[in-house]
């Protein structure tokens, strides 16, 4: 009898777990795999690429593109939702891109208090800000290699990642770093390829746009946006980014060419950054341990470590002069401070504009 | 049924309710202390440890005797017990709700809760103190797992400025801990059987509060202290389980091993409240005060009064409301001499 009122007892309470949630069949739902958004002060326009789910998911058959406006990146998302002809699901979102005139218009960091509260957002979504329309860079998305978009998106930012040509941007850090006080984020800047000019420009260090290359694939990731309190004040190239990305001892090497030198460089240990926030000056050591493997006969190390600090002094004017500090120097000298008063009367910002930065290279050629 | 624990189920009970109540409080709820919650924890610590000494001491000295003085204390503790359960039971729906990509029905999970709460606290302090450990034996291979599948994405840096909100906000979130860890105080001084100093007051405050002190700083180094942040539950909830950087492997551990410590901290509260119940009608049948303490706890939750601006002002005086009873009740014994020798087991 009590093994008949237990097993009775479990039924009774197993249907209202039924009210934790209703059932979400896949077949109901639409799962968004790029999601666009473009703007200005007249309103928003959000576009997304959702898959068909219709057996072919092969070139753009197997998906749709949809798009919706509205005055504000909330009313967009609610038209998007009536015109979904299915329940919009963000979850399996790989990417977000924005466009460059609504990151650079202060309309962003109302997009992105939008999409982090939204529930059926996946936080760990990639987001790049893209030159031109985010409705044209979504819509000519496709998965040139493999068949599915998603699986091809987050390859193809996994190898630009490696590479060190694109930070590393997600868009939950891109919200932590625009609400914490410490050093600013970036996100990865993108654009239609044009097959570019040619010319004598390095590899990398032009416009993804202008990327002297030709394939099926139009859409280039490299570089990065620079941003400060949700908003984007600049960018780099991907071989600025890759400076940076060095600095921040986020990649293991790099082929590196610069006038007359051409070297493949492997990073040794991790940099050494040390700050002084105890003068009236704010004062930044830098120091990189680096292998060099001369690639072009002729060349000194002294060559090397000149032309690797110029390049350095040169990205950290650049961010300077877009008012951030992407390098991971806030958190360091944070450690110094007791507490987030005291810290905040220390005006990073204006400090770094002004900080004495002295970069340092321990360089060892090697043979092989 | 008598409504029952012994001192080393209090002890288990106590430190998953102590190190999960306080986690929620200052890590999630609490926003204003930033990645400074450990140091919070460690003043809270440090403000309790007199609390569990006294009641140490309380417990080698025997019965409560006849006195009203304990009725009372416990009616108070009950009391707080009750809204903390409405209170760890509003945040497992809001968990609910951020795992489930939705939201939910507060009605029909808290039923479900409830109902589980009062089934383990119906099987006695045995089922409760059984709960708490399987759970502790369950969490530290999660975290040991969770940390080193982690490793790279520690930043120890966000652990600073030290003393992030200053000198009065660590006293505020110290006193608002040292609330929290003094539900072991309550629970133990209504545990049975002799004095045993492996399973003592200060033993379960000291591994709770480490262990909460632990986790607080392992959370303040997945993301960094954000200042200008929503301070909704489900944004901080992603912050600590998703972060945009976790495994999405390593997600289903971590809301393992939140939910069931929050679960494990409900069954806690409402197993102390009814048995607070019980000190004060020593005739009550168990049961019946555990029914109570869940149909109350509900229409708390349900009410809005759980809320976690609710929750947190309440906080700030759960530490005095439990101190002073507390201390009132052991002064008492103390003038009529009822302190005696211990009698260690």
């Amino acid at each position: 009898m009590r093994k008949i009122s237990s097993i009775i007892a479990i039924c009774v309470l197993l249907t209202l777990l039924s009210g934790c949630n209703k059932a979400d069949y896949v077949e109901n739902q639409a799962y968004a795999v790029m999601f666009g958004v473009d703007g200005d002060e007249k309103g928003v326009e959000l576009t997304v690429q959702l898959p068909k789910l219709t057996g072919d998911t092969g070139g753009d058959k197997g998906y749709l593109i949809t798009s919706a406006s509205g005055k504000n990146f909330q009313e967009a998302l609610e038209s998007m939702r009536l015109a979904t002809p299915r329940e919009l699901n963000l979850s399996e979102l790989s990417l977000i891109v924005v466009s460059e005139q609504l990151a650079t218009s202060g309309m962003l960091p109302e997009v992105i208090d939008g999409l982090v509260s939204n529930y059926r957002l996946f936080s760990s979504s990639n987001i790049a800000v893209c030159e031109g329309s985010a409705k044209e860079f979504v819509s000519a998305q496709e998965a040139v290699i493999g068949t599915r978009l998603s699986e091809a998106i987050l390859a193809l930012i996994a190898n630009s990642e490696d590479l060190g040509y694109i930070p590393h941007a997600r868009l939950a850090t891109l919200y932590y770093d625009s609400v914490s006080v410490y050093s600013d984020p970036m996100v990865t800047f993108c654009a239609l390829s044009d097959g570019g000019s040619g010319g004598d420009v390095q590899p990398g260090d032009t416009s993804p746009g202008e990327i002297s290359a030709e394939s099926d694939n139009k859409n280039i990731y490299m570089g990065a946006a620079l941003m400060r309190e949700g908003s984007m004040t600049g960018k780099l190239t991907g071989l600025e980014m890759l400076t940076i990305n060095l600095i921040k001892g986020e990649i293991e090497g790099f082929s590196y060419s610069s006038e007359a030198i051409s070297a493949i460089i492997t990073v040794r240990g991790a940099p050494s950054v040390k700050i002084d926030s105890s003068g009236d000056k704010l004062a930044i050591s830098i120091k990189l341990y680096l292998s060099v493997l001369p690639v072009s006969k002729d060349i000194s190390t002294e060559n090397i470590a000149a032309s690797l600090k110029r390049d350095i002094m040169n990205v950290i004017e650049i961010c300077r002069a877009a008012g951030t500090e992407p390098f991971g120097f806030a958190e360091r000298a944070a450690a110094g401070f007791l507490t987030m008063d005291s810290w905040l009367e220390y005006d990073w910002h204006a400090r770094f504009m002004e900080a004495e930065i002295d970069v340092e290279m321990d360089l060892v050629v090697v043979d092989s | 049924m008598k409504l029952q624990i012994n001192r080393r189920e209090a002890h288990t009970l106590s430190i998953v309710l102590i190190a999960t109540r306080a986690f929620m409080g200052i890590a999630i709820d609490g926003t204003e202390y930033m990645n400074s919650g450990w140091a919070c924890m460690l003043l809270g610590y440090v403000l309790a440890l007199p609390l569990t000494i006294a009641v140490d001491r309380y417990a080698r000295s025997g019965a409560n005797g006849a006195s009203i003085l304990p009725k009372i204390a416990f009616a108070i503790f009950g009391i707080i017990a009750l809204y903390e359960s409405a209170a760890v039971l509003r945040m497992l729906v809001n968990t609910a709700s951020y795992c489930a990509l939705s939201t939910l029905s507060t009605t029909a999970l808290t039923v479900f809760l409830l109902l589980c709460a009062y089934y383990c606290v119906s099987k006695n302090g045995r089922g409760c103190g059984n709960a708490a450990k399987l759970w502790l034996c369950a969490l530290v291979p999660i975290m040991l797992i969770v940390i080193v599948a982690q490793y790279g994405e520690f930043n120890a840096f966000w652990l600073a400025p030290a003393f992030a909100p200053g000198a009065r906000g660590i006293i505020e979130g110290g006193i608002i801990t040292a609330g929290y860890f003094s539900a072991a105080a309550i629970l133990h001084m209504s545990a049975e059987g002799e004095y045993d100093k492996r399973a003592s007051c200060f033993l379960t405050l000291t591994t709770g509060a480490l262990s909460g002190v632990v986790l607080c700083a392992l959370r303040g180094m997945l993301a960094p202290a954000m200042l200008y942040m929503n301070n909704d539950r489900l944004s901080q909830l992603d912050a600590l389980l998703t972060n945009g950087r976790s495994s999405l492997a390593l997600q289903l551990p971590l809301i393992y091993a939140w939910f069931t410590g929050l679960i494990t901290t409900l069954i806690g509260y409402v197993f102390i409240s009814a048995r607070c119940a019980v000190e004060v009608m020593p005739e009550a049948d168990g049961r019946l005060c555990a029914a109570g303490a869940v149909i109350l706890a509900f229409i708390i939750a349900v009410a809005g009064f759980a809320e976690s601006e609710w929750v947190k002002r309440a906080a700030k005086w759960e530490y005095i409301a439990i101190a002073l009873p507390l201390l009132l009740v052991l002064s008492a014994k103390l003038m009529r001499g009822g302190v005696k020798g211990a009698k260690v087991s």
